[in-house]
């Protein structure tokens, strides 16, 4: 079935969620344990990109949700499909300005 | 479960989100700023130890993630997984709770 | 089969049946897009095949036309509708007035804010090619789908109807309007050119008025 930008909005707002509800736990843990040990396996490169896919799902999702909520509280318009697009936009922006810094 | 408590989550996961979009915005300006100005562990530690504003605002962010992620995952084990009823809302009981608890343990770490 | 101009994927249907395969058992009525009854999968999308040119869809050559999906199949491309049109009840979608013929008319106002809603969801005429179109629908078997909570939000902005409460309550929780994902398939597929996703949206905001009412 050929799939439109809405859907497509949706599944990785899906995704992107059940990617944070699995990282979630693993960063509070490794938050509480900053402060006491040493967190220099952080640097590795394969860690980084970890990082950084996260930050780029924690923005997809943000980008997603605010879809979702305009479409359900905001009066009805015509311009959903832009919403979609805007939602990736940020996603991207997010992720290419950390991806700068990394 | 019946539909007002169905309907209760819904709003719950909507309100959540609204108070997640502030913070998730708060939060991913403030890492960038921290990664873009090289900062090291040890000097945001510098920063956030004893810090009750930026308690307060994770306290609210834990919270907010402990009712919004479950809920969010409910429709993707029903949907995706074929798992309703009670056996599904006590998992996700239990690992609202676990966010909330490793989710406060890491503020306090932080910012304490 | 020989290919015809401005060849409709119903002339297809219809020219196998009567030269190739008398046992094709299929559906069709006014076979000019206005009854909705020749909705079938024409390669892969749930379309009115009388109106679906064949110049529009085929590929390389060929068309794949299959039932509606989401729906049991009786034979071939026929699918018992009945589970749509029960879904359709359980979202209380019938009108219930509250005058008799003793009172005057009901004075409804064409361009009152309710009455424009209305009218922007009145012309379904139950094809089902939004049911077929949901994902929600396949995931979720309880889901009412996008038909029948457009036709309840019609209902609810109806200020002649007088079940709203009871209609709010059948439209609320997980077979309900709160299931849309906001996908928007079936506003991309509805022929009609109508859009669930909004009335369901719609049903979103009015539950939730109620819930906050305490009149849930």
């Amino acid at each position: 079935m050929r799939q439109h930008a809405s859907y497509w909005a949706f599944m990785v707002h899906r995704v992107s969620g059940i990617a944070l509800a699995v990282f979630l736990p693993l960063h509070f843990w490794t938050l509480s344990n900053a402060v006491q040990d040493s967190i220099a396996w952080t640097n590795q490169p394969l860690v980084k990109l970890g990082e950084w896919l996260i930050v780029v799902a924690l923005a997809a999702h943000l980008g997603g949700g605010l879809r979702v909520l305009a479409l359900e509280f905001l009066p009805w318009r015509d311009w959903q499909k832009s919403l979609a697009a805007v939602a990736g936009a940020l996603a991207l922006g997010v992720g290419l300005v950390l991806a700068l810094s990394l | 479960m019946t539909y007002k408590t169905e309907t209760m989550l819904w709003m719950a996961q909507r309100a959540s989100a609204a108070v997640l979009a502030v913070c998730v915005v708060v939060h991913l300006a403030t890492i960038i700023y921290a990664v873009q100005g090289g900062l090291t562990a040890a000097e945001i530690l510098g920063r956030t130890r004893g810090n009750a504003a930026w308690f307060a605002f994770y306290s609210v962010f834990v919270l907010a993630v402990s009712v919004h992620a479950p809920i969010g995952l409910r429709s993707i084990c029903s949907e995706w997984l074929r798992w309703r009823g009670a056996s599904r809302e006590f998992v996700l009981v239990v690992f609202a709770a676990i966010l909330a608890w490793a989710g406060m343990r890491a503020v306090l770490a932080v910012f304490a | 089969m020989p290919r015809e101009p401005s060849q409709t994927v119903l002339d297809v249907v219809t020219y196998i049946q009567r030269k190739l395969d008398p046992t094709l058992a299929y559906r069709f009525a006014c076979r000019v897009g206005m009854c909705g009854s020749c909705a079938m999968t024409v390669n892969g999308v749930p379309r009115w095949t009388c109106r679906t040119h064949v110049d529009k869809v085929v590929e390389k050559d060929q068309i794949t036309v299959g039932p509606l999906r989401n729906l049991p199949v009786i034979r071939d491309l026929v699918v018992d509708m009945r589970e749509f049109f029960d879904k359709w009840a359980r979202a209380k979608g019938e009108f219930r007035g509250r005058q008799t013929k003793a009172d005057d008319f009901a004075k409804v106002e064409p361009q009152s804010a309710p009455r424009v809603l209305v009218d922007k969801g009145i012309e379904c005429i139950g094809c089902g090619v939004c049911y077929a179109a949901c994902d929600v629908v396949k995931w979720n078997p309880d889901y009412l789908g996008p038909a029948a909570l457009n036709r309840a939000w019609t209902l609810v902005n109806d200020v002649r109807d007088e079940k709203n409460l009871e209609r709010l309550r059948a439209v609320a929780g997980d077979a309900g309007c709160h299931a849309c994902h906001s996908h928007v398939s079936c506003t991309e597929r509805c022929p009609k050119h109508l859009s669930p996703t909004a009335a369901i949206a719609g049903l979103k905001r009015e539950v939730t008025k109620a819930a906050l009412r305490g009149d849930l």
